[in-house]
């Protein structure tokens, strides 16, 4: 370009650039073939009067606002019913919505923003393919970062999915599709996914995540794989003292919890809460452990200990609903079998003794006797010792004056929240996922599961047993798995990960993702998982928002957002309601919901007959079998509640037994150290850990109350609160180091490295630092908080252990670049480099 | 907003484009179609010289190319870095934040549309305040004889904003098309 056309910004080139200009312009709109109203390609003339005369827009001062009736769902549990405030045909005001039972009107800060996430400028807009894909050449290197995309049409976008689908069929088998749902949405969108991969005979993922802590649990009370079944929210007020167990209530279950654990407190429970965090859940605590990270078990123990210790154990409980009082044979470990002992019984029952008659007896579930609760007996010649009696050896050593220093916790602080718990009447422990998230996190389950054994806080009101109420869900008459189709193979996310790696158990091959950014964001040793990513042909995914996962696909599908969709939702792990959302308008640009995706997509692979392209006639079949909701009343109301126990964990336990499994004579092993009472086992946590010199610190990932997971990325409301990751860190640590308050620190250990501005936060303990999870590699100053994490996962449960990690902190390199947050560039536009909105 | 005027005939409505009622209308709906997706027919006029007026000597332009940088630009995934809406530039709280889509800048843009007897083609899955629609409208007008109108709808809308998006787009693009379509475009909308 000349600098005399420059020149012409200035005023004196004016007048010789509009002649220029003016001139040339016929000749170039007739090339462009504009003339004859050519040009008029978005505009049309409008058949009616002009509405100037008709004073236009007025109504929209006037007029009424039309309210529709939708609902959040990003997976904090809370899936608040909200509505959205329609006028001028888009949403200007989030509310929340008064459900059937009212009692759960919530949304939080995040739910009321939804309008800066509909008209969002980033959303995904049209299809597109990444530049240098082509079918049968997927050129995986040229994924990531530098990626450039190109739009293509719905339909191109649609036949490149099914010709890969198909074509991978043929070569590698139908398991070679991974069809992959996370947890973003909760509408019917997972249903209709897992019909087409049903048909199809592909894969789909069972979850390697949140599963330690209930699995834990389940073992001994048949309940629990989410963390652990619990009275309903709307029950808490009952409960007299409340332990809440590595969950940040108040920060991150802004949706029924918190305001119901509040109603208890007001209520008059005592509230504890467990956490090596001052939260704010401990800051509004009546009492707060500081534990140790990875101390949990060791801290049940000795709490168990302490009942013992005072004899505050529910003893009717005990002995009517659980193994306490069962025999177990001190020759083989197992418990004393019935038919062993009685002539007449077949069975394979416990056996207990009679405390009145000193005669044994055989233990149904939900009966009670005068069974003995400890002490050694031999009987029919076989020497035992009751399961509570191996307890109380087994937690000899841990009384609260001998664990408090390893614990981080004052003994008399361990003993006084237990005594709550144990002598105030109903109550319980709100686990939440923290605790989870370190590697043998399922003994904490087990170890928590006998404490609430002997304090007898199981199927009453006021029994607390964790922290997800059942919710509501519907029967979709098997919907998402037909008959007609081969089936669903489903893998592990372990497996997952080690089948695109290496073909084990077999090769993936194409991945469809929807309502998920787990590959490039969520997943722990992020780096593993984009390098074994490489041996998938085709990486599709569909979201509302380009994620690093968007960023990582070969195609693009853009999603519409909720508010646009007519759906249905359940409301597992939260209130008990099945919720109706109308659309408020149609989607934005060419952006369209899973299901558009989903049918289009099974048509192209001969699956058409399976599906409906009519939305309303979906939901309606997915109904029809339920014989609590349908789809027009749900239309009507916006909700239905739906029949779910307020109280769980009544009648048999769903163990063999049918009672609490105190002791568990099939245990499973870890490492070679078997289970039948809990054990303290640690992973990175222990001081001694190998690498515990190179990396002195552990990094846990907290969820904030400022995303829910990886959602709410762009939102002004929110990025002005929260506008970038940073590393909580201890003033000494941070001293120790020469970093202040403010710095960008560089976090590293063996794996990875992120670099972040440092956050000096005393409610952090020394030893420990935090960034919270979900925030996106376009993020970071430099790599990821999944890029310090690992796959080393525990032999029981196999739940990915985030917060089991080490690593050290140091000043950032003075070349580092920290431009994106220093330079005034408008928040969320991706603009500070080429590619940047993405990781 | 009141009826629009009669129409008046004004300087530029001299016809130097064969099939243009005005030069004006001609320059506007140029730079409309320069804004919107590349297309082939845009390619060969750009490389047949014949924007050369407007911009400036370019490069030879490439299709492909220029596609994968009007995504990068415009549309995404990434980004995108320059949105072409009036109400991301308008309505804001902040300079350092882009405001939302569809906001009351929208709305009023819609209503100069409605007001004129034009409206936003449904089919058309892009944001009526785009800048190639607004630019498409100033062509309407002009072409119309409303070069009164085409004042104060720039006064009103065009002057508020494209000058920043012009901004943005210099500063981010690596086509030389895209920073001359930036100036002209700025020059065209402040002259
Ligand atoms: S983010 Fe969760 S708590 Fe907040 S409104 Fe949505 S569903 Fe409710």
């Amino acid at each position: 370009m000349s600098d005399d056309r420059r020149g012409s910004k200035g005023g004196d080139g004016d007048g010789v650039f509009r002649r220029d200009v003016l001139k040339a312009s016929g000749a170039a709109a007739v090339a462009l073939g504009l003339g004859g109203g050519g040009y008029a390609s978005s505009l049309a003339e409008t058949a009616t009067e002009p509405a100037s005369r008709q004073n236009p827009g007025i109504e929209s001062y006037v007029g009424q606002d039309e309210v529709i009736r939708t609902a959040c769902a990003p997976n904090c549990r809370g899936k608040c019913p909200l509505e959205a405030h329609v006028r001028d045909g888009r949403v200007r005001k989030i509310e929340p919505q008064i459900p059937a039972d009212e009692r759960y009107k919530r949304a939080c800060t995040l739910g009321l923003s939804h309008t800066q996430r509909i008209y969002n400028a980033t959303r995904l807009k049209y299809p597109m393919k990444r530049v240098g894909w082509e079918p049968g050449s997927p050129n995986p290197e040229g994924r990531g970062e530098d990626a450039e995309f190109e739009r293509v049409t719905w339909d191109e976008a649609l036949d490149y999915i099914a010709g890969e689908m198909e074509r991978v069929r043929d070569d590698y088998g139908p398991e070679s599709v991974y069809f992959e749902t996370g947890s973003g949405n909760n509408g019917v969108s997972g249903t209709i996914q897992s019909r087409l991969s049903s048909l199809f005979g592909g894969t789909q993922k069972s979850w390697s995540i949140d599963i330690n802590v209930g699995l834990g649990f389940r073992r001994l009370a048949g309940a629990g794989f989410f963390n652990v079944p619990t009275n309903e929210v709307v029950d808490w007020r009952n409960a007299n003292t409340v332990i809440v167990w590595g969950s940040d209530i108040f920060a991150s279950n802004l949706q029924q919890d918190a305001s119901k654990l509040l109603d208890a407190v007001e209520n008059g429970a005592k509230l504890v809460c467990v956490d090596p965090v001052f939260t704010n859940t401990a800051a509004k605590a009546d009492l707060w452990l500081p534990i140790k990270p990875g101390k949990d078990t060791l801290l049940t123990l000795s709490m168990i200990k302490t009942v013992l210790d005072d004899g505050t154990y529910d003893t009717e409980f005990l002995r009517k609903r659980t193994l306490g009082p069962a025999l177990v044979r001190d020759d083989t470990g197992e418990l004393l079998d019935a038919s062993d002992v009685f002539d007449d019984v077949t069975e394979d029952l416990p056996v207990a003794v009679d405390e009145s008659t000193g005669e044994p007896v055989a233990l149904e579930p939900e009966t009670y006797g005068e069974y003995a609760l400890f002490g050694e007996y031999t009987v029919a010649g076989v020497a035992c010792h009751t399961a509570l009696s191996l307890l109380e050896e087994h937690v000899a050593d841990y009384d609260a004056d001998a664990v408090a220093a390893e614990v981080g916790i004052n003994a008399d602080n361990i003993r006084t929240a237990v005594r709550w718990l144990a002598t105030r009447g109903p109550g319980g422990i709100a686990s939440g996922y923290g605790v989870d998230r370190y590697k043998y996190g399922h003994t904490f389950g087990q170890a928590y599961a006998i404490l609430l054994g002997l304090t007898g806080d199981f199927g009453r009101h006021g029994s607390i047993q964790g922290s997800h109420p059942l919710g509501g869900s519907y029967d979709n008459g098997g919907y998402d798995a037909p008959e007609d189709g081969p089936g669903t193979t489903s893998l592990a996310q372990t497996d997952i990960l080690t089948a695109m790696e290496s073909g084990d158990p077999y090769q993936l091959k194409v991945m469809y993702s929807q309502e998920s950014n787990f590959i490039a964001n969520q997943m722990p040793d992020r780096q593993r998982w984009l390098e074994a990513s490489k041996s998938l042909d085709l990486i599709a995914v569909a979201d509302m928002h380009h994620t690093p996962s968007v960023q990582h696909a070969d195609i693009i599908l853009p999603a519409s957002h909720w508010f646009e969709r007519e759906d249905v939702v359940d409301t597992w792990g939260g209130h008990p309601h099945i919720m109706y959302r109308q659309p408020a308008h149609d989607p934005l640009w060419e952006s369209k919901s899973d299901h558009w995706m989903l049918v289009r997509l099974a048509e192209r692979l001969g699956f058409g007959d399976y599906f409906n392209r009519d939305k309303s006639a979906t939901l309606r079949e997915l109904l029809a079998h339920d014989d609590e909701v349908d789809y027009e009343t749900l239309k009507e109301q916006g909700t239905v509640k739906v029949s779910t126990p307020v109280v769980k964990f009544t009648g048999p336990f769903n163990t063999p037994s049918g009672r609490l499994e105190l002791y568990d004579e099939d245990a499973p092993t870890e490492g070679g150290i078997t289970l039948e009472l809990p054990k303290h086992i640690e992973s990175r946590t222990a001081d001694d850990w190998d690498t515990a010199e190179d990396y002195p610190l552990m990094f846990i990932q907290k969820h904030s109350k400022w995303r829910i997971h990886s959602q709410y990325e762009y939102q002004n409301w929110l990025r002005e609160i929260n506008n970038e990751p940073q590393l909580d860190i201890n003033p000494k640590d941070a001293a120790a180091r020469g970093i202040e308050d403010g710095d960008y620190v560089r976090v590293h250990n063996d794996r990875g490295e992120m670099v972040v501005k440092a956050k000096v936060n005393d409610g952090m303990q020394p030893g420990l630092v935090n960034t919270d999870q979900g925030w996106w590699g376009s993020d970071y100053v430099r790599g990821h908080h999944n890029d310090l994490t690992h796959t080393d996962v525990c032999e029981v449960t196999g739940n990915f252990a985030f917060y089991d990690t080490r690593v050290e902190v140091e000043p950032a390199p003075s070349d580092v670049d920290t431009s994106k947050y220093t330079s005034n560039q408008p928040t969320g536009s991706g603009a500070t480099s080429a590619g940047a909105g993405g990781d | 907003m009141s009826e629009p005027a009669a129409r008046t005939p004004t300087e530029g409505n001299d016809a130097t484009g064969d099939a243009f009622e005005s030069a004006r209308t001609a320059t506007y709906a140029v730079l409309a179609a320069c804004w919107r997706e590349p297309t082939e027919r845009l390619v060969e006029v750009a490389n047949g010289g014949e924007l050369s007026a407007l911009f400036g000597p370019l490069e030879s332009l490439e299709l492909h190319g220029l596609r994968s940088e009007y995504a990068r630009l415009f549309i995404g995934p990434a980004g995108p870095p320059c949105p072409p809406y009036e109400s991301v530039y308008r309505d804001r709280e902040d300079d350092d934040e882009f405001g939302e889509v569809l906001g009351p800048a929208t709305m009023a843009v819609e209503r100069w549309y409605q007001a004129f007897g034009v409206e936003h083609r449904p089919e058309q899955r892009d944001l009526p305040d785009h800048v190639a629609t607004e630019l498409e409208f100033c062509a309407y007008l002009a072409e119309h004889g409303r070069d009164d109108r085409l004042d104060q709808f720039r006064d009103e809308h065009l002057t508020r904003w494209v000058g920043d998006l012009c901004d943005r787009v210099e500063a981010e693009t690596r086509s030389p098309f895209y920073a001359a379509l930036a100036r002209t475009t700025r020059e065209v909308v402040a002259d």
